[in-house]
């Protein structure tokens, strides 16, 4: 890989998204919601409903995290495809515009008036 | 070849089985003692998340990838737009060509059946001479 991921700078003329705009921490979240889960066994009643408001609250961000990421990589550029298939589509393509520039050749500098002299 | 899954297909994939897995863990947390699962189960359940965590983002590095190769494509496709546009341009300038080519070849060809109708039948200058004063003389615009 080229870039890291600080390096890419944002586009606000492009409405597309690069894969570093894309906000995919779940492990650390799980982790805090599992944490004030057990902690909230050993706490008094005051203590309880607060932390109960905390963690469902840290649920309910999971979920929009969740469903963030999937409408962000939906307008992720060029993965529509496989790897393989792309890296097809691009040969094929390669391959159309030479011989489309070998055919402007072709008919451009060839001299088809050229008479011979008897 | 054409049933390769998609990057975008795979991405979403996997983000589903990571709220699955995620969804299963927190139940875990909240059950009561009697249903929770036991020490190797959840730590399965764990590496799973874990594992998926990892999938996630090797996908997504190849996404950045593609979308390297994509900008690629984009100039390409650009490139061959504009040597369609130049081979067009081409093709209207060598009809033409055809058609001037073949007017002036028609043309050509009446002159010189002309000429061929003229020398079968010599006229000398002086008689052409001889005509055209009397016609002027006359003022009239054809021989008599």
């Amino acid at each position: 890989m080229d870039h890291g991921p600080e390096e890419q700078p944002p586009d606000p003329n492009n409405k597309r998204l690069t894969v570093e705009d894309l906000n995919i921490e779940i492990l650390p979240l799980i982790y805090e919601i599992i944490r004030s889960i057990e902690k909230d066994n050993h706490h008094d009643n005051t203590a309880k409903t607060r932390d109960s408001q905390d963690c469902s609250q840290k649920v309910l961000e999971l979920q929009k995290r969740l469903d963030q990421a999937r409408a962000e990589i939906r307008m992720l550029p060029g993965i529509e495809y496989s790897k393989e298939q792309q890296l097809n589509h691009l040969e094929a393509l390669k391959t159309q515009l030479r011989l489309k520039q070998e055919l402007l050749q072709k008919y451009r500098y060839m001299y088809p008036f050229d008479i011979q002299k008897p | 070849m054409s049933s390769q899954i998609s990057t975008k297909e795979k991405l979403l994939y996997i983000i589903d089985d990571i709220e699955l897995i995620c969804k299963e863990i927190i139940e875990n947390a909240i059950a009561p003692k009697s249903a929770k699962l036991s020490g190797p189960e959840y730590s399965q359940l764990t590496d799973l998340l874990v594992a998926k965590d990892n999938e996630l983002k090797e996908t997504l590095n190849l996404a950045s990838e593609q979308a390297h190769i994509n900008k690629k494509l984009d100039i390409l496709k650009a490139e061959v737009d504009r040597q369609d546009q130049d081979i067009n341009h081409l093709q209207k300038q060598l009809k033409e060509a055809e058609q001037i080519l073949s007017t002036a070849i028609y043309q050509a060809n009446q002159k010189l059946q002309s000429i061929a109708r003229a020398n079968r039948r010599p006229v000398s200058s002086e008689e052409l001479i001889k005509f055209a004063h009397r016609i002027s003389a006359s003022n009239a615009i054809c021989a008599p």
